[in-house]
């Protein structure tokens, strides 16, 4: 199980937000086998940008809370999480944000 | 909208109808209706029936439209010609296109993008705004949004403990079912904090009934006024005060709600000599006596009932003891004998409330609501302002919050309830070590918990410094004054370019000094205004704003949104959105700042990015959703956020017409009380303090900074502010009291709003206890100086009154400001803001902000009405 099998399926994978930057690109296509699932995307990915990455959509093993990841438009959460299948999905945006703009 | 019931008639009127909207004076979007006749707005009221304000609006609000007809709008884009930054340099604007203004702030976020795209800056307390310019700032690939000056003084110690307790980032009593509610440094209920008038209108209510009002705070303040009893308090103790109300309640009373105690908190975790809890050697889970079975067991392995609170145990080889026993016997620390003297509260008085809160709390009592049966605990200890803005605030937020917590008044009818933790959409969780967390998603907020690793900052607020804060603002702009501390602290990049709307950082934060040195660093500021302040004065390119009456904003109240927190819908009430819509043509070429962020991104090539985030940060699902590749308009974009979350019949159309909206459905039990519906635990003992405060140690040690971590500890304690250790001359502490009708820096530019403060004798006149005005010989009317002890002197008039503790001055609002349209209000009064030393030194190394504890020496300058 992993990315870039031969025979498996593409997913877009965009970076927006500070992710970008630890990313260093602001879109790339991956492979995938047909059992991948956001996890299994996510942790290959920070194995190939390092640890910025990771620690921007990790917290403890957990995606992290300044993060959202959309699976063609869905937020991951309402999807199983970093179990959701990306078989048969097209496009994952991965989406850092800054501290919340809020409170007084 | 619908026509006017008494049109006035006649063939000079082609126009007589009431719109629709939401109210901007302040942050709480009442919902409103405008009447316009020919084009022009006539008067404001409440929309009748409408959530938050039910068809009330404050003084503010009803003035809205001076501040819209203020003839001293900017009205056309401006550029900075003067390249002089320093304090009171003249800009010499220059009036340009807006093509020209765009190009130019083109221009510059193209350059600093493609330096690094942190580099750019927003502050802004446009809260309706939110989703649209975080959007932006987030497409951009910059993590630098910030609130401004409210961060300085106000929620900072409030935030974290809201999450701590609740799992949402605000906490209020719930005014419907308390009988008692006592109030620390806070006129919550007095036209003051996130649903203004609601709680206004629902606490008078419940002082019909019978509520008792305890209010604890240096000064009289309008909610002190109304209460039953006012407890005069020395600043910066109340902390102190609820440690020892909490010592008679557990210790002497023996008043504690046990059940939730052993359930609902970790008090019954085992916790060894080093402070941390005794961990299960397996799953490494924080083990508890199981007193069935004579063993220690992982805490969720263990029934509530069997779970020892107390009691010492050998478990691991070491020797522990519960939370609850630590907690228990810090509390004796604090006797009302040695508060007293802390506190100027005498002892007789520190056991009569606690007396009181115990009694009223009624432990063990039950209330039926929709079926279902939850404690009943109704009495409520709230505070925000006045314990926030002191040293040591977030052990002052907790201690007052623990009170709650001893008599089980936490989410639950009656007692201290969340904001926002819980609606259809997310609910508050199970974290680390079984303690309660926010929803993931829930507004991508920063809780303490799930704890948060400190590193090199990425933010110029470097809220990675502070694992436990909610926001760090007030570092922002001292390192930006002072490049080298950020270096020492290993920010890694400057900024470039600033943006800033809506909040006057000068005026409103800490020493204007210090933030007029911030700004002056920033190579480019743009600035969107409706008048010229102390802040956009140092913009290079000054933008017209439109007025809250002149925008579509979208969702102003919405109280599902994880988006914002200005939602304070009360328990029982139905879910509700209204939308701040267009009232009348802008004037001159003023725009929605917002419009204008959007037409940069596209001149920067960042629409697919921009169109990407706002479908992120809104949640726009399905159909709504932005397609990368086209160019929305505004409008079209607010159409499509209003349908996502209010159905395809709600959108803008709808909206325009109507205003308002409610589903029909009211806030469940289980989303007013979430307490009783999930499993996560609140901490009584702050174990992950400790944690925290080894990571910013080894941080700072590895970078060689001296950093004061002696407030990252799991027992919260008094301690004095640095104010406390001034010689003795600087004898007058100096509180800051809020004013309902002047509370934004904007409210300032209003001549109705001023000419209130004209007539009110308390709001430019600093305010003498008048005991100590006789025995220092001083006389109503009497010029003073004020001198702080860094040398800076305000001259100030005396007003002499028995609402202000001895020890103190009072100085309402944010007067005394140096910039305004208004020439009445200008100059008047003393600048609280500019009393407060904004150094390191007066940093409070937990929740990242600036101490306002402020004492000055008072001497008399010239003798008036015949003295």
């Amino acid at each position: 199980m992993g990315i870039e099998a031969a025979g498996g399926t593409g997913v877009r994978v965009c970076y927006l937000g500070l992710v970008r930057r630890a990313a260093g690109t602001s879109e790339e296509r991956v492979r995938l086998d047909e059992s991948a699932t956001l996890g299994t995307l996510l942790y290959r990915l920070a194995e190939r940008h390092g640890r910025a990455f990771r620690d921007h959509v990790f917290e403890g093993g957990e995606l992290s809370r300044g993060s959202s990841i959309l699976i063609d438009g869905h937020n991951c959460r309402s999807l199983g999480g970093l179990d959701a299948r990306l078989d048969g999905r097209s496009e994952v945006e991965v989406i850092v944000f800054g501290p919340p703009a809020n409170g007084g | 909208m619908t026509t006017a019931p008494n049109v006035s008639g006649g063939k000079d009127v082609w126009e007589d109808v009431w719109v629709p909207t939401a109210c901007n004076m302040c942050y709480n979007n009442c919902s409103i209706q405008v009447r316009r006749v020919n084009g022009v707005a006539v008067k404001i009221e409440g929309l009748p029936g409408a959530q938050p304000n039910y068809g009330k609006t404050c003084a503010k609000g009803n003035a809205a439209f001076m501040n819209l007809y203020n003839p001293h709008r900017i009205l056309h884009p401006l550029r900075r010609t003067n390249p002089d930054k320093s304090p009171g340099a003249d800009p010499r604007w220059e009036r340009i296109s807006w093509d020209e203004a765009l190009e130019l702030a083109a221009s510059k976020l193209r350059a600093a993008r493609e330096k690094d795209p942190r580099s750019i800056a927003l502050a802004s307390f446009d809260s309706i705004a939110r989703p649209a310019y975080s959007a932006f700032m987030t497409a951009f690939g910059s993590p630098n949004v910030t609130v401004g000056s409210a961060n300085f003084f106000c929620g900072r110690g409030l935030h974290p403990i809201a999450f701590t307790l609740t799992g949402s980032n605000d906490i209020r009593p719930d005014i419907k079912h308390a009988e008692m509610i006592l109030m620390f440094g806070t006129s919550y209920g007095f036209v003051s904090q996130s649903n203004a008038m609601g709680d206004t209108a629902a606490l008078a209510d419940a002082r019909m009934r019978g509520l008792k009002l305890v209010v604890v705070d240096p000064v009289l303040t309008y909610a002190a006024s109304q209460a039953d009893e006012w407890i005069p308090i020395r600043p910066g103790t109340d902390h102190a005060l609820a440690l020892s109300m909490m010592h008679v309640l557990v210790n002497e009373l023996g008043i504690v709600d046990a059940e939730y105690i052993r359930a609902g908190t970790n008090a019954c975790y085992l916790v060894g000599p080093d402070g941390k809890y005794v961990r299960d050697a397996a799953s490494g889970k924080p083990l508890v006596w199981d007193a069935g079975a004579g063993r220690a067991a992982p805490y969720d392995g263990v029934r509530p009932g069997d779970a020892a609170l107390e009691g010492v145990f050998e478990v691991e080889g070491v020797r522990a003891t519960t939370g609850f026993v630590l907690f228990r016997e810090h509390l004796r620390s604090y006797l009302p004998e040695k508060v007293a003297e802390i506190t100027t509260v005498a002892a007789p008085t520190i056991r009569r409330l606690a007396a009181e809160f115990g009694a009223a709390a009624r432990v063990g009592a039950t209330i039926v609501l929709d079926g279902h049966t939850l404690p009943l605990r109704p009495a409520a200890a709230c505070f925000y302002r006045g314990v926030s803005g002191h040293r040591h605030a977030m052990h002052g937020a907790m201690a007052i919050a623990q009170l709650n917590m001893v008599v089980g008044a936490v989410d639950v009818p009656g007692g201290m309830i969340n904001g926002t933790s819980a609606n259809p959409l997310w609910s508050p969780q199970v974290g680390q070590d079984g303690l309660i967390v926010p929803a993931p998603d829930r507004g991508h907020a920063r809780p303490p918990l799930p704890q948060r690793p400190v590193c090199q900052p990425q933010t110029l607020e470097m809220v990675e410094l502070f694992p436990l804060a909610y926001f760090s603002g007030t570092m922002m702009w001292l390192q930006l004054a002072h490049p080298e501390l950020g270096e020492r602290l290993g920010m890694p990049y400057r900024p470039e370019v600033f943006i800033q709307c809506r909040t006057n950082l000068v005026a409103m934060g800490a020493d204007p000094s210090v933030m007029g040195a911030a700004l002056a660093n920033i190579p480019f500021q743009i600035s969107f205004g409706t008048f010229h302040d102390e802040t956009n004065q140092f913009a290079d390119l000054l933008l017209p704003d439109a007025h809250g009456l002149e925008r579509l904003a979208g969702f102003a109240y919405n109280t599902l949104t994880a988006n914002s927190y200005m939602n304070g819908a009360h328990p029982g009430e139905e879910w509700a959105f209204n939308v701040q819509q267009p009232v009348v043509a802008p004037a001159g070429e003023a725009r929605f700042w917002i419009e204008v962020l959007l037409d940069l991104a596209q001149r920067i090539g960042m629409t697919e990015e921009m169109n990407r985030s706002f479908n992120a940060v809104a949640g726009l699902t399905g159909e709504h959703r932005l397609g990368p590749a086209r160019t929305y308009s505004w409008p079209e974009m607010v159409d499509r956020y209003l349908r996502s979350v209010c159905g395809d019949d709600h959108g803008l159309d709808y909206f325009r017409e109507h205003g308002y909206h409610t589903t029909g459905t009211k806030r469940a039990v289980e989303h007013s009380y979430p307490r009783a519906f999930h499993q996560g635990r609140v901490p009584l003992y702050l174990e992950h303090f400790i944690t925290a405060g080894e990571n910013v140690r080894s941080y700072m040690e590895g970078r060689g900074v001296e950093w004061d971590t002696t407030d990252y500890v799991a027992l919260m304690e008094w301690k004095p502010c640095p104010a406390y250790e001034l010689p003795a001359e600087y004898d007058l502490f100096v509180v800051n009291q809020k004013l309902p009708f002047l509370n934004m820096s904007f409210t300032h530019e209003n001549a109705w709003l001023t000419e209130l403060a004209d007539r009110n004798a308390k709001v430019y006149p600093v305010g003498v206890n008048a005991d100590v005005a006789k025995r220092r010989g001083l006389a109503e009317g009497d010029a003073v100086v004020l001198e702080t002890p860094s040398g800076r002197r305000f001259d100030a008039v005396v007003r002499l009154t028995q609402g202000v503790h001895p020890e103190c001055l009072v100085v309402p609002g944010v007067v005394g400001r140096t910039i305004g349209s208004v020439a009445r209000a200008r100059g008047k009064g003393v600048h609280y803001n500019s009393l407060v030393d904004y150094t390191l030194g007066q940093m409070d190394t937990l929740t990242g902000a600036v101490d306002g504890c402020v004492k000055v020496k008072l001497t008399r300058a010239r003798a008036t009405h015949g003295h």
